[in-house]
């Protein structure tokens, strides 16, 4: 996103719209990332912090910050008819805002998941499980922060490899879900815990699908390809 | 509607089908714009049997000053072609090289070849005269003769002899005037001056003029740039409804019309051709910064 914009159009006004969107999807990104910091303290703390009003209020903020994004684009649309990477740069980030407000909705999610929660959940606990929806929401909020990261400094070769990656440095983020969702089918005796659990896995995994999102977009807005549903993986030439 | 009979309907149309280059991405492609502009870039050439005019290597001089640098460039059978640049890069000089005007200005000397259906146009034996019937023009300004509507569509194939009886020389006027689309508003006042029409109707009867000697290829110079923008639409859709016969050539200031009407866009620069590629591509993911820094409207 910086070289949209850093480089400068001779008519200003211009320039001073991309800076505001640019601004909104930044701030936004942010907020969204400190939601899921935000759900973690709760977590950390015991039963009396499982109420997370605090993070349903910030959702209505960060679905806000979609729509005004929205607006910015529209109206960039419609009054600069913008072509190139300036055109790549509003699609993309029209993108990246839809992408961190379903984010925002899946991290509400998971923390419903916990507020309905009487027991603990068997899958946390349980020994054969080296990993936590906690450690792994954690996971999410790093690679999230990594994602926005190489979109502000179109930064292709940290996306690409990101994706290329399944996401995380070693590709454990996705084996690591599909561990819990394993421990999930193994503890079955409780439907409503092995239920909240499922849902918690599912937005573990949803998210993570945003974020390849993300990446996705901004390998777009940098280079022009658009490598969504392509047939097997991003190839070496 | 079901799904089933969706999807069929989808692969049916091709609308909604990936390309072979939409599934398989290289990750070398991912990186790199051009910035050296001493080789055109993207696809200037086409194969030989999609080209209705072929420029290799032209140069074009007035007096000492070079005003075309090394262009090569292939136009396409029924495309429109549309040449952007900033003022004085050269985009109407070349144009003008396509069909001899610039012969009518003593400063200025063309070097290179430029073919017409694989003929040279500079060849000494081809007669200027039935070149410029065959690849047409239409100025900035509007240029009716003045001389009635009737007229002015009917001297040239009365000069060219195209005509040799009134029946004839009344049913080509017509359908000239049909396909120019001002039949219906001038047919009842064919005897009336062409320069009493509006603006878009004088252009659009320079058009039918053009096209009224059956040429190949059509120039348009800017060609809406005095006109409003009812006038433009109109002459942008009949751009579009003349490509399934003829092959187009058009510069224009106006980037946004480049994208609407042509299928290929040629971006000079300096005298120097940068870049041509699908207009596609060329709004959306140029090839060369100095392309990209013009349409995006980065003029330093």
């Amino acid at each position: 996103m910086n070289t949209v914009i850093d480089e400068h159009h001779t008519f200003q006004r211009y320039d001073k719209e991309l800076l505001k969107l640019k601004n909104q999807v930044d701030k936004m990104g942010h907020y969204v990332s400190s939601q899921i910091e935000l759900v973690l303290e709760h977590l950390d703390g015991d039963e009396s912090t499982m109420d997370f009003d605090d993070v349903y209020e910030n959702d209505v903020t960060i679905n806000g910050m979609e729509v005004k994004a929205s607006k910015t684009v529209i109206r960039l649309l419609a009054k600069q008819a913008p072509v190139g990477k300036d055109l790549r740069f509003i699609i993309a980030v029209s993108r990246i805002v839809t992408e961190l407000e379903r984010i925002g909705d899946e991290v509400v999610t998971i923390a419903r998941s916990f507020s309905h929660q009487e027991q603990a959940n068997p899958c946390m606990d349980h020994s054969s499980v080296s990993v936590s929806v906690a450690s792994l929401l954690a996971a999410a909020k790093n690679l999230l922060d990594r994602a926005l990261l190489a979109a502000q400094n179109d930064d292709v070769e940290t996306a690409t490899a990101m994706i290329k990656n399944n996401l995380g440095e070693d590709g454990t983020y996705n084996a690591d879900t599909q561990q819990l969702i394993a421990c999930i089918k193994e503890h079955h005796e409780s439907i409503e815990e092995s239920f909240n659990a499922a849902l918690q896995a599912n937005s573990l995994k949803r998210i993570s699908d945003h974020i390849r999102n993300i990446c996705e977009h901004t390998i777009f807005l940098v280079s022009g390809k658009d490598i969504r549903h392509l047939e097997g993986d991003l190839e070496t030439a | 509607m079901n799904t089933e009979s969706m999807t069929e309907t989808m692969t049916e149309t091709g609308d909604f089908a990936m390309s072979a280059e939409e599934k398989h991405v290289v990750e070398e492609d991912l990186h790199g714009i051009a910035t050296d502009d001493t080789e055109t870039v993207g696809k200037p050439l086409l194969a030989p049997e999609k080209s209705r005019m072929t420029c290799r290597n032209v140069y074009v001089y007035y007096g000492e000053k070079m005003a075309i640098d090394n262009c090569s460039l292939d136009i396409g059978k029924n495309e429109v072609l549309s040449m952007i640049g900033p003022s004085g890069c050269g985009k109407s000089t070349f144009l003008r090289c396509l069909n001899r005007m610039n012969d009518t200005i003593d400063i200025c000397r063309v070097e290179g070849e430029i073919k017409l259906d694989k003929q040279d146009i500079h060849d000494p034996k081809l007669d200027v005269v039935p070149l410029r019937a065959r690849v047409g023009m239409v100025f900035q300004k509007p240029n009716p003769f003045p001389k009635s509507i009737y007229d002015n569509i009917a001297y040239g194939p009365r000069i060219h002899g195209m005509v040799d009886n009134k029946s004839d020389t009344d049913e080509l006027v017509e359908t000239s005037l049909q396909r120019a689309g001002l039949w219906e508003e001038v047919k009842d006042r064919l005897d009336a001056p062409g320069t009493g029409l509006s603006g878009g109707q004088q252009q659009r009867l320079c058009i039918a003029r053009a096209i009224a000697v059956n040429p190949e290829v059509i120039l348009m110079d800017e060609p809406c740039s005095a006109l409003d923008p009812i006038a433009t639409a109109k002459i942008e859709e009949l751009i579009d409804e003349l490509r399934e016969e003829f092959t187009i050539a058009i510069v224009t200031h106006s980037m946004q019309q480049a994208a609407r009407v042509s299928q290929r866009t040629a971006y000079f620069h300096l005298g120097k051709l940068i870049e041509v590629g699908k207009t596609d591509k060329v709004f959306t993911n140029p090839e060369h910064k100095l392309t990209e820094d013009y349409i995006t409207g980065r003029f330093g």
